[in-house]
Parts: structure tokens; C-alpha cells; sequence
């Protein structure tokens, strides 16, 4: 099984092929023989540097074909990095359309609930042995609290069980208009 | 982790075949190939006469078989993802195992779950314990609640005890992290609480192009180099690479990463190579199911999918 393309080890013999060629321009059948890879794979390489078409076919420039080969061959991390810089504001725009196209967060909660304990439960969430009580007066803030007070226990699970089995009560203050 | 070979790290892939049309698919394996990586590609072996979740191929389609069955003679793993395309009994399930196992000769050894089917095992609110399914239930507004029936022996979905014979690994949580070994240091792992399942095993979340080389950025394969990790990417390669070409970034990114000294090899030999580092066993304690599953949520809740 080949750790990297098998042509990457004999591309100075490629491209002295591709110099011996009568013309100047390589076909993807000539390219496909020199590099020893199937058709779709030999179209995919010579793609970027198509820039003539005989019938139905494109042909690519031999010279910029042979220096696209070393690029993929050697690594050319300067011309990537001139095509990422190129590219960059299309990516971002495209980055900002996968955003908002993205499914919408479910729960809107600040990041510092990633560090809930018991310690500081948001208002209105209860336990106490063998009772969890949540009162909320809107269906996110029922959520909200749900979200806090999973992960307190996950955050503390000895915390929880301590809590949930001992005659301790943690509550703090007390919702309106709803509870779970 | 020390990989075979000297490699610093390992990567591979899961493809789900979701959108996936024979010519997008011979193009986007055409360039992996070529490159070295040898991935897991999941199929659905039957077609089925329900209505279809996408326009995907099967293996039912002989041209598209005739492909796969080329990829794995290339050295690609063939994977399950359901029997076909829709929700399927227990008997089309059982159709879709044998004609696997005709068109490929051997069972399945890994699969990833498609989203669409309710035949799915230990899915929806199941993949999650206790509180956590509460949670789960209230952020998706119990739309998946009781959904998954595979692992139900008294439903005509059910399968567990066929998934327990066939297949090895089954695909579980998704994180945003690259290095999957450090978002699940325990894959790949048996669940007690989930026996149906042999072992489970989590992946990195990429299911479109964006994702994908958002997760294979150079900073995160740079940072999966230095810890020595291991990537299960979790993808479509019908859903963005390719469109009447390559997608430009896609082709680059793989170029460079081909260039890296990782170790490019299937899902299934990957995990074979975790399991045998723990002396072929790895049980899930339930502390580490309580983290794993409280992770997973948080990322539910921040990216809101996977």
C-alpha cells in the first residue's frame, strides 16, 4: 500500500518524458502513461493548467504542467499559502453563510456555564434528597437551568450524589410561573 | 500513542454514503487514492422500495457496485451505514448483512449509523444516560425520544443481537475536536449498558466540505501531529466535494496532509490497533460515560448537530 503517490519518486523522469515530447502540450492519455494513474486522476491533475481544447478534450501547457508537478511533488507551501491569501475573503464569506446556515443553537447560554457548580445554581433550581425542582418563567429559561444543573453534576458528580442522598438542601430563590 | 512505523499520527475516515452519486464518489476516491489514504467508505447494499432520505447510490446499482467492489481490492474498508437508504425491518436488515457479505465477502466489521432510520440501535435520547437524556430530550424538543428501536427484541425493527454477530464497531459520539483519541481517550469501548453494541467509537466532525477543512485546518493537523493523536473524521464526500470538479480546497488540503508522516489507514484497522493497546478489552466505567455524554451535549449545544 503506497504512503504517498509513486510518481512523487520519479518525477525527474517524468518530466523528462514530458521534455521529449514533440509539442507543447501534454494530453491527459500522455500524462496518465507517464504517471501511471487512472484517467480520472491524471484529469484531475492536469486540470489547472488546461488551457487549450483540441475536440472535445483539454490539453494543459507542458511547461506549467511540469511545474504544477513539482509543486504537488515537493511541497511549494509559498504558492498554497498565495492561493489561501487569494482566496481568503471567498472563504470567509463562505465560512459566514455555513454559520448562518448552520441548525440554530437550541440553548442560548454564556460560556461561563461550562463551569457551573453547585455552589452557584442560577435561581430557582432545587435538589434536595430524592427532589429536583426547576422554576422558570419562559421555556429557554427552563432550558437554561436544565443545561446549568446537568452540568454542575457533571462537573461534580460526588457533589451531586452527596447532595441528593444527605438531608441538604440547595436552593436558590424561586421561579414564577412554571416548574418541572 | 506510539503507531506502527514511526508515523507521529494517525487519520482516517468515515464516508457516509449520504448524496453520494457514482460519478462525485469515483472522483473524490480517484484523488485519495492516489494520495496514499486508504479510508473507510460506508455503503447501503440494498435499495429497498421505501421512499429514499437522499439521492445516494447503493450497492443494488451494479455500475456503483462494480466501483466499490474496486475500492476494496485498492485496499479502501467497506462499511455498513444500514441496510439501505430508509428505515428497514428486521428482515431487510438481515437481506442487507447477506448481500454484504455476497458482494464483499466478509460481514461488515465497521458502521456508522444513517440519521434516518429508526431502525438505528441505542439512537436519539437512548445514546445518552439518566439526566443527560432528560437534557437531551428537552434541547431537541423530544423529537428524538424513543425514535431508535434496533436494540428492542420485541420490535420488528430490532437487530441488536445481528449487529452483536456482524459488526465490530458501530460510530457514536461526534465532537468538534481533530484528535477524536483526545475528545474519547476510551475508544474504542464496550458499554455495558449498550450490549448490543461489540464497541463504539467516536469521530471528528466534518459532515460537509466546510467542516471538513475547517477540522483539517494546517493549526489543528499541526496540533494533532504534536500530541501524537489519532482523527476518525466523520463525512459526506457527496455533499460538497465535488461539483462537476474537485473541490480546490479539498484537493489541497489532502495533498498536504498526504505529506505528513501519519498513518493513512482504515477505521477498522485503526481501532484494531487501540483495542490491541489495552489487550483487547476497553469496558466503559460509568464516570467516563458521564463525561463522554456530558461533552457530547455541550457540543450539541453549541454547534447544534452531529
Amino acid at each position: 500500500m503506497p504512503d504517498k503517490p509513486s510518481w512523487y519518486g520519479r518525477l525527474e523522469q517524468v518530466i523528462v518524458e514530458l521534455d521529449n515530447l514533440p509539442w507543447p502540450w501534454v494530453d491527459r492519455e500522455t500524462l496518465q502513461s507517464l504517471l501511471r494513474v487512472g484517467p480520472r486522476r491524471a484529469q484531475q491533475i492536469m486540470r489547472p493548467c488546461v488551457t487549450r481544447q483540441v475536440g472535445a478534450n483539454g490539453v494543459a501547457d507542458r511547461q506549467e504542467l511540469i511545474a504544477h508537478l513539482k509543486r504537488l511533488a515537493t511541497g511549494d507551501e509559498a504558492h498554497y499559502e498565495r492561493r489561501r491569501r487569494q482566496k481568503l475573503a471567498q472563504v470567509l464569506d463562505g465560512l459566514r453563510q455555513a454559520a448562518l446556515a448552520q441548525p440554530k443553537v437550541l440553548v442560548k447560554a454564556p460560556t461561563t456555564v461550562l463551569s457551573q457548580q453547585f455552589a452557584n445554581l442560577p435561581d430557582g433550581v432545587s435538589v434536595r434528597p430524592g427532589t429536583i425542582s426547576i422554576t422558570f418563567s419562559s421555556p429557554n429559561e427552563a432550558l437554561q437551568r436544565l443545561l446549568a444543573l446537568a452540568i454542575a453534576i457533571g462537573n461534580d458528580f460526588s457533589e451531586f450524589e452527596r447532595i441528593a442522598t444527605a438531608e441538604i438542601e440547595t436552593t436558590t430563590g424561586v421561579g414564577t410561573a412554571g416548574s418541572l | 500513542m506510539i503507531w506502527p512505523g514511526g508515523k507521529s499520527f494517525a487519520f482516517t475516515i468515515f464516508d457516509d454514503p449520504d448524496s453520494q452519486t457514482l460519478e462525485a464518489g469515483r472522483e473524490v476516491y480517484a484523488l485519495l487514492a492516489d494520495l496514499g489514504f486508504r479510508t473507510t467508505k460506508g455503503v447501503w447494499p440494498i435499495r429497498g422500495s421505501g421512499t429514499p432520505s437522499d439521492h445516494g447510490g447503493t450497492c443494488a446499482e451494479p455500475a456503483y457496485r462494480t466501483w466499490v467492489q474496486d475500492l476494496q481490492r485498492e485496499g479502501f474498508e467497506i462499511g455498513l451505514h444500514n441496510a439501505t437508504l430508509h428505515t428497514s425491518d428486521r428482515q431487510q436488515t438481515r437481506l442487507g448483512l447477506e448481500k454484504f457479505v455476497e458482494y464483499f465477502g466478509v460481514s461488515p466489521i465497521t458502521m456508522a449509523q444513517h440519521y434516518y432510520c429508526t431502525e438505528n440501535i441505542y439512537w436519539g435520547d437512548q445514546r445518552v444516560s439518566g439526566l443527560h437524556r432528560l437534557l437531551y430530550n428537552a434541547l431537541t424538543r423530544g423529537h428524538n425520544r424513543n425514535r431508535s428501536h434496533g436494540h428492542i427484541p420485541s420490535h420488528p425493527e430490532f437487530w441488536g443481537d445481528l449487529c452483536r454477530q456482524h459488526v465490530r464497531y458501530v460510530r457514536n459520539f461526534t465532537f468538534a475536536e481533530t484528535n477524536t483519541l483526545r475528545a474519547c481517550p476510551y475508544m474504542p469501548y464496550h458499554d455495558p449498558d449498550r450490549p448490543y453494541v461489540n464497541y463504539w467509537y467516536a469521530s471528528a466532525e466534518g459532515a460537509t466540505v466546510e467542516p471538513f477543512l475547517d477540522r483539517l485546518s494546517d493549526a489543528h493537523l499541526d496540533r494533532l501531529e504534536a500530541e501524537g493523536g489519532a482523527c476518525i473524521m466523520y463525512t459526506h464526500f457527496g455533499l460538497g466535494f465535488w461539483d462537476n470538479r474537485l473541490h480546490a480546497g479539498f484537493s489541497d488540503l489532502m495533498t498536504r496532509l498526504a505529506r505528513r508522516n501519519g498513518w493513512f489507514v482504515p477505521v477498522s484497522q485503526l481501532l484494531d490497533y487501540l483495542l490491541a493497546q489495552r489487550g483487547g478489552q476497553s469496558v466503559l466505567q460509568p464516570g467516563q460515560r458521564r463525561e463522554l455524554e456530558r461533552r457530547w451535549l455541550l457540543h450539541k449545544v453549541r454547534f447544534g448537530n452531529a
